[in-house]
């Protein structure tokens, strides 16, 4: 698949290029290694909102799990120096998802016990996460900050903890790989596995779903521990791979882009593959498109929003939607 | 006594800060109560600080007088955020689609649309005060000790939430029209056979809420700061979509939200 990001599509209307050079200019492989660089934590984060939605439960807090996860991976980092490779980033994962999985710990609860809408608690968890960050490295004080650092900031992680590069002389890492297989092993759980048809029966039917005996308290439970996770998951491939110690301003907001990705992919792990490295190509190229042309990088966020948009004024989809729905026993209200 | 006047000063700003929160969530609960659930406020209201600044700037500069200013300003922050509102209608309304998805849009669309032009414009703009509300010391109540500092040497949008929740209550639960709002939301099948216009109903109520929260964003940014700054709300809508307890409170206030008899 070839990939056309925003720079270098500037690239070429600045450079008068004709479209027939310009698979030249496209195949730019450093090009195509920022945008999959970029892609890696937004097709996480993706897949962790595709599970949420798919089974009805709007877990729109990857950002701060995203955060939390990224700590929780930078703490075994820095202090795992002596363990072997291998070892440190498995348990440096590990660590990532518990902690991605413990930042929604309590907007799940609430959610299982009271009832109360997940959209809202897991939103505000993000800005609890990102503070929180803040203060664990908060120059001279935070309890994980470099202590002669100016920027807030970490400790470096252990070298032996890098993920390798898997595109020689790019920052390309091996965690796009293991996003795909993520991808790949979600959407397997979804389509083939008991717990992945419950899952789509409470997304679908929840009255339906609670009649066929589906403990659907429980299984959103799980299912947004799992998503949770998965998101923290996207902060420890990044700090891994890319960024190699926690820094304030961590990520420009993958965990929102996770929605878009999501919402392209129909809310399908696998799709998140196709759709991340669009957003992912926006993003690599907002930089340079920024300094290309002067245009702003927030067009990037515009041009996100409006493809949401779009999408979901389609008459088509609607239509579709309208034909597989459950008729909601509370009429036209807002909860279905 | 350094310590009465600690009191007075943060309880004054306290005020301040509050007037936002407190206009965008008459109009987050009109709209959940029409049944349209708007977690797009904080774009709206990103929206009415943006065009509130630009339009009390562009006022000044076309030299009016302050007053003719602020109400350019106001109207055009409400005008603003009520157009995101209607797309949010049309979206969520009439072409019945998702609430959430359609308001997280609305509120990328904001936070990347104002930086953007805000970006634009800062070479003229600069990091100038623009014309904004002064404290607008009421006569008699400003002399009230403690209190009066507190609560009326406000400007008049302050002054505007003082009256605007009973205005709304009164509307909402003593007359016809609230009562049909309360129904549409309650059961719109039930409001629908009564002859109520719900979508007609939600439409306004959407609108009104944009307009709510343009006002919230104009009170942001032109009650104190009387600047704009990229995503200056910060998460502000997103509190004001939720506080009024209405699912975020959980089974209890469900239990005690009145329901129409169901086979109707």
């Amino acid at each position: 698949m070839r990939l056309i990001s925003a720079s270098q599509a500037c690239r070429i209307a600045r450079a008068g290029t004709p479209w027939s050079e310009a698979p030249e200019v496209l195949g730019n492989r450093f090009s195509l290694a920022t945008a999959g660089v970029r892609m890696t934590p937004i097709l996480l984060t993706g897949i962790a909102v595709a599970l949420s939605f798919r089974a009805g439960a709007f877990n729109i807090g990857a950002e701060g799990q995203l955060y939390v996860g990224v700590a929780a991976a930078t703490f075994v980092g820095i202090h795992g120096d002596g363990l072997p490779g291998p070892l440190l980033i498995v348990l440096s994962l590990v660590a990532a998802f518990l902690g991605g999985a413990l930042w929604i710990l309590i907007p799940a609860l609430l959610k299982f016990f009271r009832d109360v809408s997940e959209i809202v608690t897991t939103l505000m968890f993000n800005f609890i996460g990102i503070l929180f960050i803040g203060y664990l490295i908060d120059p001279g004080r935070g309890p994980m900050a470099q202590p002669d650092a100016a920027f807030a900031q970490s400790p470096p992680i252990a070298d032996s903890s890098f993920l390798p590069s898997i595109f020689p002389g790019t920052s390309l890492h091996a965690g796009l790989l293991l996003a795909v297989l993520l991808a790949v092993l979600v959407q397997v759980l979804v389509t083939f596995t008991p717990f992945g048809f419950r899952l789509r029966m409470i997304g679908s039917g929840l009255t339906a779903a609670r009649f066929a005996g589906v403990p659907a308290r429980r299984m959103t439970l799980k299912l947004m521990l799992l998503s949770g996770g998965i998101a923290g998951i996207a902060g420890g491939v990044e700090v891994l791979g890319l960024s190699h110690a926690l820094y304030l301003n961590f990520s420009p907001g993958y965990g929102y882009d996770g929605i878009t990705v999501a919402l392209l992919a129909a809310n399908s792990p696998l799709g998140s593959v196709f759709s991340a490295p669009f957003v992912g190509g926006l993003r690599a190229g907002a930089n340079n498109m920024q300094q290309v042309t002067g245009l702003e990088s927030s067009l990037v966020v515009v041009i996100q929003a409006l493809v949401i948009l779009f999408l979901i004024w389609d008459p088509l989809r609607r239509r579709l939607q309208r034909r597989t729905r459950v008729p909601e026993p509370e009429g036209w209200g807002p909860d279905g | 006594m350094a310590d009465a006047s600690f009191v007075v000063d943060v309880g004054d700003a306290a005020i301040r800060s509050a007037t936002p929160l407190a206009t965008a969530t008459i109009g987050g609960v009109v709209c959940e109560k029409s049944g349209v659930f708007n977690i797009g406020i904080e774009g709206m209201m990103l929206t009415g600080a943006f065009t509130g600044v630009v339009a009390s700037y562009a006022a000044a500069s076309a030299g009016l007088p302050t007053a003719a200013t602020l109400l350019v300003a106001v109207t055009a922050a409400a005008l603003a955020a009520m157009a995101l509102a209607l797309v949010h209608g049309l979206l969520c309304i009439t072409n019945r689609a998702d609430q959430i998805v359609s308001g997280i849009a609305i509120n990328l669309l904001a936070l990347g649309g104002t930086s953007m032009l805000y970006r634009k414009l800062s070479p003229t703009l600069g990091q100038e005060r623009v014309t904004g509300f002064d404290p607008l010391p009421l006569p008699l109540l400003k002399d009230i000790p403690a209190v009066g500092p507190v609560f009326f040497e406000q400007s008049l949008l302050v002054y505007l939430v003082y009256v605007l929740p009973f205005l709304v209550a009164l509307v909402m639960y003593r007359m016809r029209w609230g009562m049909a709002l309360r129904s549409v939301g309650d059961f719109a099948e039930c409001a629908d056979a009564a002859g109520i216009q719900v979508r007609r109903t939600r439409y306004l109520a959407v609108l009104f809420s944009g307009a709510m929260a343009g006002l919230a964003g104009a009170a942001l940014a032109l009650g104190a700061v009387k600047v704009f700054m990229p995503n200056m709300t910060a998460g502000r809508g997103f509190i004001v979509a939720r506080s009024d307890r209405r699912r975020a409170v959980g089974p209890a206030a469900r239990r005690a939200r009145l329901r129409p008899v169901r086979p109707c």
